[in-house]
């Protein structure tokens, strides 16, 4: 495979400049570095094909074989990605010349040829997901033991991880798009892995909602291609700007955030989410969603931050196109954490609402994205909060499933109202659980708290810096009401939650779970190790900051001047002390500071509280709302109208151009009748001349046969007469030897011998007579036979031409009878079957093309 | 003269081969007669691809003879001819390897055989020759021989469909004929191998004319609304007679209408006028109600003809955007269609050979029971549906990139190339809508089989449990690796995607 590979230099995001200089000459270590991120992608794959291969069946031996491989596998992906690291953030120096950023163009690849290249966000969230991959493969290999097909899990789910990395390791939109693609395609045998009937239907709305997702992320790549004649993932505001002015840029925007956003989980592209994330094996649904919606997140981020990416340098003046598109994302974020959280409410399956939870949640980072494209170069808080919470949402979501998964294991239950008091059973899984859910609901020093507190800044200076845009110079009020709906939606997440981890742990316990055991071992170290990082990351939030967001703001086009790129590090400083309340200093800081955020963490959780208290003791947890407001049910309805139409109309046009074509004929009627009643005319002239014709000829033949007998006859006088004088000669011959004999008789008896020679002679000359008479009496004989033969030829002529006659006949009665079966046959028609003129079908019609061409030979001579 | 005698063996190798098949079926036996079918289907693939070096660098013309006075039988390759040429050629020896086990229960295989060749000589004639007259010679040929594929069956069914076929492929005949004589009296030639005849341009029946030639080639092509033989025709005929039917003949059509659009009229022409726009938009009416129809199909061979109805589609739009990259995208599809289609009719063709099941909700759980099968079906049906990496998706793009850059030349307005991108997305999701619920339900879901429900043709004998019932080496072979190539093909799209730009550039005069 001819790969080339180049290194790019970037400078360091103390600059904050982004040079695009391609490096001359590739050193050997540059290049093997280089081809890390298709390794990230090949290295799952092979490994997944080989544990295939090599563990077929489905017992002991090779189940464990199978589980080796598989962990083997997923943990050497994390370490491909995460040697990653220092390429990308940190730069190796190679011949005193700092190289930044990973890059491999494979041209032959697709006819375009395909680009990787990590970006530190990319990497940021590549890390993160190989890292739950491997945890997750980890608690399947116990997890797995409940379900069936285990090595078609195992091969589809680590399939799934290459696709997945190549999608956050792409440099364009095309490399992207085609693991975009596939991650759909295999991630679709996670979703149906049950191959029960919600399973099937989760998996065909999965398989439309990513089609259709897909479609549209493809038809805005088209055109931006078509455009721009590029789709590198890089600032190409100008360009677009430039190739597109008017609202085609906008449609290109809208077409590219719906695709992802169907991946998302943005609302109203959001329903298959809530159905596929439940039904798949848990350690699935974990990577589902926690994992996979991110790459549509991180489409998002791509195409708003990156595509779109604002000056660094000067702050627009006035609306640009960014920041309409911004505004726009900011609502759909909105819409969609708000949304998620009432449905996550009324969820009464955990993993259920679990999903719900991720659709919220989703709507979190979609809503920072938002604020970063509408503030353009100041929208480092929205940008750093949306891919802060993009890691922290997989951590606390992949460590929430698997407790449930965990519970689930045992008790095959998954509707939280049916269980209880699973603490005294499992307490590792409950406090787990626990540990997922501070962090879901953003308690200090869990990995929420900092993620939230950026993104809640973020939607506050959205506000405050509205007033550059309005007209009258005030802040939109608007985005006011969206902050309220950030805090109302942390109400609902902490209340759903809290709901959730005290059903399912602390409620009273059923008596049929009293001896449900512990979680297994294998479940314990993912949940562990999920546990600690999210303790780690809350404890030192700035860790991320540090080493991947915040040397990634300058490459999105943010102002390293502005004030929230600096506050960002500043705030993960914060929060990175707030265990340290005693400290005086600290305390100082945080009342000026950071006491809001906290305060807000309070005030959600106890808004949440309350909500939980009043939503239990007036049962509004169990509201069900009507059917018409399931965005799914108005969905299908379309779908199936529009498929329904669709397939109708194509099956009534072709029947119609099918049948017009019989139907031509009908047009054609005098015609075929014109034809028919010519050819009934012609058959009957047939009739009535054919018999006369037969007659005269039989006629004149017995005529002639008369004539010839005649002339026989006569002929035959002629021979008898001939035959008479001939016995006349002979009788005259004998009288002459009489006589001559007597005369020689006479001369004889002088010389005896001399008679005796003359009447051999005689005796000679006689038989030679007689054989002449004889052969004249033959002859006769013959001419009389010859006579009867003419007679029988003559007689059988005339029944010859009889035979014709009658042949004729038949073959007159027969020609109906013996054309409708051919055509029968070629028509399929019934034997027997009516003859009318719609039957007529194809013969009718080629005689009217015949004649339409025809027509059209005239128009055309006598055009030319 | 030793490429003249390369050309003319090319052409000639098959029809003397159906000869020596049908003595030799009759002398040894029929399974010699097979196999003697594939090697001679082989042979003239190695001939044909012989000639590439030669084709790309010189070209090729040479008059052979006069047939009448002035009008000369000509062989002449040209880059297009070349790129369908070796596609015919070659899906000719997959068709082939997997018609000798197909076959065994079938009835007179000695025929089929014969006239499959026979097709095949006529297929190269077509692409071979450069004059129409030449071209009708043996358009009319393939067309008259391949009617014995369709009806080999000789049920009702089969006869009435090879009626319609016949039948609509004599006036299609008629018509072509037509327009050939009109344009021999005004440009005094027929002559193919140019980019336009200038004296035609300026004939006042120009456009008459050209819906004579586009009408003639349609037929054959299956493009709305001369379409309604192609979904009777190619699925009663056997399947290696389908999948040739389906992949390359229909596309001897498609062949015509680029010759019809660029060879005889050229693109700079036909932009100033209507008739272009109308084809276009008869390309999109064949590619969405090829697709509607499909969705309501319950018999998978008649939805695969449905399909490749659709797929016609394409490459009519392709040739009517009168962009090069539109004109690309047409003849890559050409490539990209032959080898999925052919994949797609083969995988069918050995579940109805195994199992008797044709009907779609018998298929469900297939999957467990011929899992190589299947994988090919769903490798193709993958690349149908136009997702990467599979070949599908580098003609859709070329294709939507065509629409695009036709705006972008001003032969369609802007927003008709946003509608055209549109329309292509529309039928890849249609395309989604009837291929992804076979997949999926071969693989998964339902354990037990449905079968008995529908109605069927033949015999049944749907597999119990988990029993293996994949055809052997000699079928799955030809069908894998054709799968593979959607796939090879999707990743590694030089060869055709070279030949297509090359066919584009000679077009444009680029």
């Amino acid at each position: 495979m001819a790969a080339n590979a180049v290194m790019q230099v970037m400078a360091g995001p103390a600059t904050a400049k982004v040079v695009e200089t391609i490096a001359g000459p590739v050193t050997p270590d540059v290049s093997w570095m280089a081809y890390l991120p298709l390794l990230a992608v090949i290295v799952p794959w092979i490994g997944a094909v080989i544990t295939a291969l090599v563990a077929r069946k489905v017992n002991e031996t090779d189940n464990k074989i199978r589980h080796v491989l598989t962990c083997i596998t997923a943990i050497s992906a994390f370490v491909i990605v995460v040697l990653m690291q220092k390429p990308v953030v940190q730069g190796i120096e190679v011949g005193g010349q700092l190289y930044k950023g990973l890059e491999l163009h494979l041209p032959l690849v697709l006819g375009k040829g395909i680009t990787f290249g990590v970006a530190p966000i990319g990497l940021l969230i590549a890390t993160v997901t190989s890292l739950i991959w491997a945890l997750s493969s980890i608690y399947a290999t116990s997890y797995m033991t409940i379900e069936h097909a285990p090595r078609r899990y195992f091969l589809f789910v680590i399939l799934t991880l290459g696709a997945n990395l190549g999608v956050l390791l792409s440099k364009d939109l095309f490399t992207l798009f085609l693991f975009f693609e596939m991650m759909a395609v295999l991630s679709l045998t996670l979703v149906v892995h049950n191959e029960n009937g919600p399973a099937m239907a989760a998996g065909k709305v999965f398989n439309y909602m990513g089609t259709i997702g897909g479609l549209l992320l493809l038809g805005g790549m088209m055109i931006l291609y078509s455009k721009t004649g590029t789709l590198d993932i890089a600032p190409m505001t100008d360009l677009i700007e430039a190739t597109m002015p008017g609202a085609l840029k906008y449609v290109v925007a809208a077409l590219m955030i719906l695709g992802f956003g169907s991946k998302a989980g943005i609302f109203y592209m959001h329903i298959w989410l809530p159905e596929a994330h439940p039904v798949a094996p848990t350690p699935a649904s974990a990577l589902l969603s926690g994992l996979m919606i991110k790459t549509g997140a991180y489409g998002i981020l791509t195409t708003v931050c990156m595509l779109f990416a604002p000056d660094p340098h000067h702050a627009a003046h006035g609306m640009t196109t960014l920041n309409y598109i911004g505004y726009a994302v900011i609502w759909v974020g909105i819409g969609t954490m708000f949304f998620g959280v009432v449905n996550a409410l009324l969820s009464t399956n955990c993993k259920r609402m679990l999903a719900y939870h991720s659709v919220s949640q989703m709507g979190y980072i979609v809503m920072g994205v938002g604020v970063a494209g509408y503030l353009g170069n100041e929208g480092a808080m929205g940008l750093a909060g949306s891919a802060y919470h993009m890691v922290n949402h997989a951590l606390f979501k992949a460590g929430l499933f698997f407790s449930v998964g965990a519970v689930y294991f045992h008790t095959h239950e998954l509707d939280m109202y049916k269980l209880g008091g699973m603490i005294r059973n499992m307490p590792f899984t409950a406090v787990a659980c626990l540990v997922s859910v501070f962090g879901i609901t953003a308690m200090p020093m869990f990995n929420g708290y900092a993620s939230k507190t950026l993104l809640h800044h973020a939607i506050e200076e959205a506000y405050t810096h509205s007033a550059h845009f309005t007209a009258s110079h005030q802040p939109d009020t608007l985005l006011l009401i969206a902050e309220a709906i950030f805090v109302l939606t942390a109400f609902g997440t902490f209340c759903s939650n809290a709901k959730m981890w005290s059903f399912v742990f602390i409620w009273k316990r059923p008596e049929k779970y009293k001896d449900v055991p512990p979680e297994p071992m294998s479940m314990r170290i993912a949940m562990g190790i999920l546990s600690a990082v999210i303790i780690f990351v809350g404890l030192k939030p700035h860790f991320l900051i540090n080493h991947y967001i915040g040397p990634a703001l300058g490459s999105y086009g943010m102002d390293p001047a502005s004030y929230a790129y600096s506050k960002i590090y500043y705030l993960g400083y914060m929060t990175s002390k707030i265990h340290l309340l005693y400290d005086p200093l600290t305390m100082e800081v945080l009342t000026k500071y950071n006491v809001g955020d906290f305060l807000g963490v309070g005030i959600a959780t106890l808004g949440g509280g309350l909500y939980f208290i009043l939503g239990y003791r007036f049962g509004w947890f169990h509201a069900a709302p009507p059917e018409w407001t399931s965005v799914k049910y108005q969905y299908t309805k379309f779908a199936t109208k529009f498929i329904d139409t669709l397939s109708a109309v194509s099956i009534a046009v072709s029947d119609g151009v099918n049948k017009f074509y019989y139907d031509a004929t009908a047009i054609l009627n005098p015609i075929s009748s014109i034809s028919l009643g010519t050819s009934e005319t012609v058959n009957n002239s047939y009739y009535a001349i054919a018999p006369k014709f037969i007659r005269f000829i039989t006629g004149a033949s017995s005529v002639t046969s008369e004539a010839v007998d005649g002339a026989y006859a006569r002929a035959g006088d002629v021979v008898m007469k001939a035959a008479e004088g001939t016995t006349h000669f002979d009788r005259a011959i004998d009288r002459s030897y009489d006589r001559s004999g007597e005369l020689v008789r006479g001369a004889a008896a002088r010389t005896q011998a001399f008679d005796r020679s003359i009447d051999s002679s005689y005796e000679r000359s006689g038989e030679l007579v007689k054989k002449v008479a004889m052969e004249t009496d033959r002859f006769d004989r013959h001419l009389d036979e010859s006579y009867e033969k003419s007679g029988e030829l003559v007689k059988r002529v005339a029944m010859e031409t009889d035979r014709f006659d009658r042949q004729l006949d038949e073959a007159y009665e027969e020609a109906p009878k013996k054309s409708l079966t051919f055509w029968d046959k070629f028509l399929g028609r019934q034997e027997g079957g009516e003859f009318d003129i719609k039957s007529l079908g194809f013969d009718t019609l080629l005689m009217a093309i015949v004649l339409g061409v025809f027509l059209f030979v005239l128009i055309y001579y006598t055009h030319f | 003269m030793g490429t003249n005698l390369v050309v003319l063996l090319a052409i000639l190798t098959p029809m003397i081969g159906a000869l020596v098949v049908y003595f030799a079926s009759k002398a040894i036996s029929e399974t010699a007669g097979a196999f003697l079918t594939v090697v001679v289907s082989a042979v003239t693939a190695v001939l044909v691809i012989s000639l590439y070096p030669t084709v790309m660098a010189e070209g090729f013309y040479w008059e052979v003879f006069s047939l009448l006075p002035a009008i000369p039988l000509v062989l002449a390759i040209d880059a297009l001819g070349m790129h369908v040429g070796i596609i015919a050629s070659v899906m000719w020896v997959f068709a082939t390897l997997y018609s000798v086990e197909y076959m065994i229960p079938e009835h007179a295989k000695t025929r089929f055989n014969a006239f499959l060749l026979l097709s095949l000589g006529g297929m190269m004639g077509i692409v071979f020759t450069g004059n129409l007259f030449s071209l009708f010679f043996f358009f009319e040929f393939m067309a008259i021989v391949s009617y014995v594929l369709v009806v080999h069956e000789e049920d009702e069914k089969s006869l009435k469909a090879g009626f319609k076929y016949l039948f609509m492929g004599v006036v299609g005949g008629l018509i072509l004929l037509l327009a050939i004589i009109a344009t021999h009296e005004i440009a005094g030639t027929t002559d193919l191998t140019g980019r336009g005849l200038a004296a035609l341009k300026e004939s006042p029946n120009f456009v008459l004319i050209f819906w004579a030639f586009i009408l003639g080639f349609a037929v054959k092509a299956g493009m709305f609304p001369v379409h309604v033989w192609l979904p009777d025709a190619h699925p009663v005929a056997p399947t290696p007679a389908s999948a040739l039917l389906s992949g390359v003949m229909i596309k001897a059509g498609a062949y015509g209408m680029i010759r019809t659009v660029y060879g005889i009229y050229g693109p700079g022409v036909l932009a100033n006028f209507n008739t272009g726009h109308m084809l276009l938009i008869l390309g999109v009416i064949t590619m969405i109600l090829g697709s509607g129809c499909a969705i309501m199909q319950k018999e998978i061979k008649r939805l695969l003809a449905f399909s490749s109805v659709a797929q016609i589609g394409y490459i009519v739009v392709g040739i009517a955007l009168l962009s090069p990259t539109g004109l690309t995208g047409a003849v890559l599809h050409i490539f990209n269609h032959a080898i999925t289609k052919g994949t797609l009719f083969m995988c069918a063709g050995a579940i109805i050979y195994k199992t008797g099941l044709r009907q779609l909700s018998d298929l469900k759980g297939i999957g467990k029971n011929m899992p190589v099968t299947m994988m090919c079906f769903t490798l193709a049906a993958i690349s149908m549906v136009g997702l990467p990496p599979f070949a599908g998706f580098i003609s859709k793009w070329t294709l939507a990139q065509g629409s695009l850059e036709a705006a972008e030349l001003g032969v369609i307005s802007s927003g008709a190339g946003l509608a055209m991108v549109g329309v292509f997305l529309l039928s890849s999701l249609l395309n989604a809508v009837y291929y992804g619920p076979i997949v999926i339900g071969a693989w998964f879901g339902a354990d037990e089989h449905a079968a008995g429900h529908g109605h069927h043709a033949g015999p049944v004998n749907p597999p119990k449990g988990d029993e293996n019932v994949d055809p052997t080496a000699l079928m799955l072979l030809p069908m894998s690796i054709l799968a593979l190539g959607t796939l090879y093909f999707g990743l590694f799209p030089t060869y055709p995607l070279t030949m297509a730009e090359t066919v584009a550039k000679f077009f444009f005069g680029l």
